[in-house]
């Protein structure tokens, strides 16, 4: 009786933030036929009055198997791009990735469905991250350090970091360099070979442009003060447009851009 | 060194071609930079134009003396000229921290057109054979330089361009005299050929040397001279066609030489038709519209007020509603307020049921704009007005209207019991 009360309460399974642990929860649900549970991040998880939470095992398999399901039932571009999309962060999106990938299990020719409202919400935020991801592959600003290897940092909404490494290895072979995120205190690492994703402490890092030019090589600054010249040389003052100019490049991003501190 | 870099860029902001997309070199082996297919923008000035490259002239020294440009003999401003070694140094120390996709390399005719074709591609040929730079290369080719320097500077670059500047012939000899169209079309198409030439070799084998892979393009000034839009949509819509250029930039004329032959100084750029003009262009190469369709002898210009798109749909009534559920791709793409992107969901979404109204705005449509145009089936059909001026109204941008205070002062009524 007890039991029958408690199964019918809303369950919501929680996780730790990683991709895999999503996979978990997803894994958990579909093997104990929950199928309205809810799917959200411990760390901002708000809990209603009624619901059960749950938290499954870490289980590496169980994520393999539901990786291999999303694989094998729509296909490599699909599974691709819920990873993607898991990595916008977005409040309430894990949900939406549940129930898509849900009816994906159940009918894999929807897994195209722009019509369908979870479906949607996925695909948008893929769009999102990717999009993200090539604005950074521009906004991303190296400085040289003192032992002639590059670093920058960066402060993006959506967790892209690691979608950058691939870019900037094949564009700077032999280079070693590094990329943080002070948001989230991950570094992404190349020894000109090899990439490396690890967690630093994020209050240790620069804030700022200004900030970042104190750690950088005495003959960087020559550059970054060619860089603020051209930067409003180009400019033609009779067709000022700051508009624009914030709508391309919004005001969240200025924070580790050169030629937008003062 | 950083005052030159003051004077020669400033000199080449007005060339309005920023674009580093269509080339996918590699990186070479030993080397440092590639190409990315999609463009990459590094940073975007006040005036809310793209920074992608390192826009620079070589030198502002011109021995032209064209009545619209800033650089002209005959105007009293600081000169400048890079050497090789400094342009080549400041385009890997920018490109090694991210600032930019490559170079923009044009210049201002020191001496001959030869003469400043050369200095031009030996830039270009010292980044790529001495420092292996694989990252974008724009060079301008120079108006009367010669075909064979035109083909080597080809072959280091990833785009290559020449300005018509003047959409006529006619303009071109008032404005700029010692210009002419064959000394612009001969470089056009000697690039032309390089690219055919290189897409041929390289279709039997991939070790044949690229030539200008991302295209080559050019600029038109608007607003110097009195052609219609008519006209210069019929240039480009040539240059697309018979030239095979990748892009036609228009570029609202600014000015910035006191001239009795020009516009008036001080006077505001045309940005307003240069923005149309760009819509139409886009018509043309994405959405399957002919240059005529969008304007014609009877409406050489185009409505200020209105996209172009949609001034096409009032003008063809007979072609709407479309129903979105059964009409071709082609068509939906005609409609206002959709675009390239929202009618290809919309092609795909109705394969799994039927396109609603309500799916509309989250597949991108813009409602306003697309509504008239669009086939409601839950609306009986005698709701449905399609009076083209009757659209007209809902399409334009309302006029500001200013709120009426209640409380002004002047107003204030006697108090009863005075």
């Amino acid at each position: 009786m007890l039991d029958a009360a408690v199964s019918s309460q809303p369950t919501t399974f929680l996780h730790d933030g990683t991709f895999e642990g999503f996979l978990e929860c997803v894994f958990e649900a579909m093997a104990t036929h929950r199928h309205s549970a809810r799917i959200d991040a411990s760390s901002h998880h708000q809990a209603g009055l009624f619901e059960t939470m749950r938290t499954p095992q870490p289980c590496p398999e169980h994520a393999e198997r539901v990786w291999k399901g999303i694989v094998q039932q729509a296909g490599k571009d699909i599974a691709a791009m819920v990873r993607t999309a898991f990595l916008a962060e977005q409040p309430g999106l894990d949900d939406s990735l549940w129930f898509y990938l849900r009816s994906l299990f159940t009918d894999p020719s929807s897994s195209r469905n722009v019509l369908d409202e979870h479906a949607h919400a996925v695909f948008q935020a893929a769009q999102k991250v990717r999009h993200e991801a090539h604005l950074f592959q521009g906004f991303v600003r190296f400085s040289q350090a003192p032992d002639g290897s590059m670093f920058a940092v960066i402060a993006p909404t959506h967790d892209i970091l690691a979608l950058l490494g691939p870019h900037f290895q094949s564009r700077f072979p032999g280079t070693v360099w590094l990329i943080a995120d002070s948001r989230r205190g991950l570094c992404l690492h190349s020894d000109g070979k090899r990439l490396e994703l690890s967690r630093c402490d994020p209050t240790s890092l620069p804030k700022d442009a200004g900030e970042v030019s104190h750690l950088a090589d005495p003959e960087d600054a020559r550059f970054q003060a060619l860089w603020r010249c051209f930067y409003n040389a180009v400019n033609i003052t009779e067709r000022k447009n700051s508009q624009q100019m914030t709508r391309l490049l919004p005001r969240k991003y200025w924070q580790y851009l050169p030629e937008r501190t003062r | 060194m950083q005052k030159k870099l003051n004077i020669l860029s400033a000199a080449a902001k007005y060339d309005v071609s920023c674009s580093s997309s269509g080339s996918s070199r590699a990186t070479p082996s030993g080397g440092t930079g590639n190409g990315a297919a999609t463009g990459i923008c590094h940073s975007f000035t006040e005036d809310g134009r793209c920074v992608s490259l390192l826009k620079v002239l070589l030198s502002n020294v011109c021995v032209y003396d064209c009545a619209y440009c800033a650089n002209r003999r005959s105007n009293d401003i600081p000169r400048a000229t890079f050497k090789v070694t400094e342009l080549v140094d400041l385009t890997l120390g920018f490109y090694r921290r991210n600032l930019i996709e490559g170079l923009f390399l044009s210049s201002g005719v020191i001496g001959n057109a030869d003469y400043t074709m050369e200095a031009l591609m030996r830039v270009a040929r010292s980044l790529r054979l001495e420092h292996r730079f694989g990252g974008y290369i724009h060079l301008k080719a120079i108006p009367g330089a010669s075909p064979e320097l035109i083909h080597e500077a080809g072959l280091y670059a990833d785009r290559m361009s020449v300005n018509l500047e003047l959409p006529s012939e006619a303009a071109l000899k008032e404005l700029a005299p010692e210009k002419n169209f064959p000394s612009v079309y001969t470089p056009m198409n000697a690039i032309r050929e390089g690219i055919v030439a290189a897409r041929h070799d390289r279709k039997a084998t991939k070790q044949a040397p690229r030539f200008a892979p991302a295209g080559q393009t050019t600029q038109l000034i608007v607003g110097a001279s009195p052609e219609s839009d008519f006209h210069i949509l019929r240039l480009a819509s040539g240059l697309y066609g018979q030239q095979e250029l990748k892009r036609v930039y228009y570029s609202g004329y600014i000015p910035v030489n006191q001239d009795n032959r020009l516009p008036a100084l001080l006077q505001p750029p045309p940005l307003r038709r240069e923005n149309r003009l760009y819509q139409a262009d886009w018509l043309m190469r994405f959405y399957g519209f002919r240059f005529d369709e969008i304007v014609d002898p009877a409406h050489p210009d185009l409505d200020p007020d209105l996209d172009p798109k949609a001034a096409w749909a009032l003008r063809h009534p007979e072609d709407f509603p479309v129903d979105l559920n059964r009409a071709a791709y082609e068509q939906i793409l005609r409609v206002p307020g959709i675009g390239v992107r929202s009618a290809k969901m919309i092609v795909q979404g109705r394969r799994f049921g039927t396109v609603r109204m309500e799916h509309l705005k989250r597949l991108g449509v813009a409602l306003k704009r697309a509504i008239p145009f669009v086939l409601d089936p839950s609306q009986p059909r005698s709701f449905r007005d399609l009076r083209p001026e009757r659209i007209r109204q809902l399409l334009l941008p309302r006029p500001k209207v200013e709120q009426l205070s209640l409380f002004t002062p002047e107003q204030l009524l006697p108090a009863l019991h005075a």
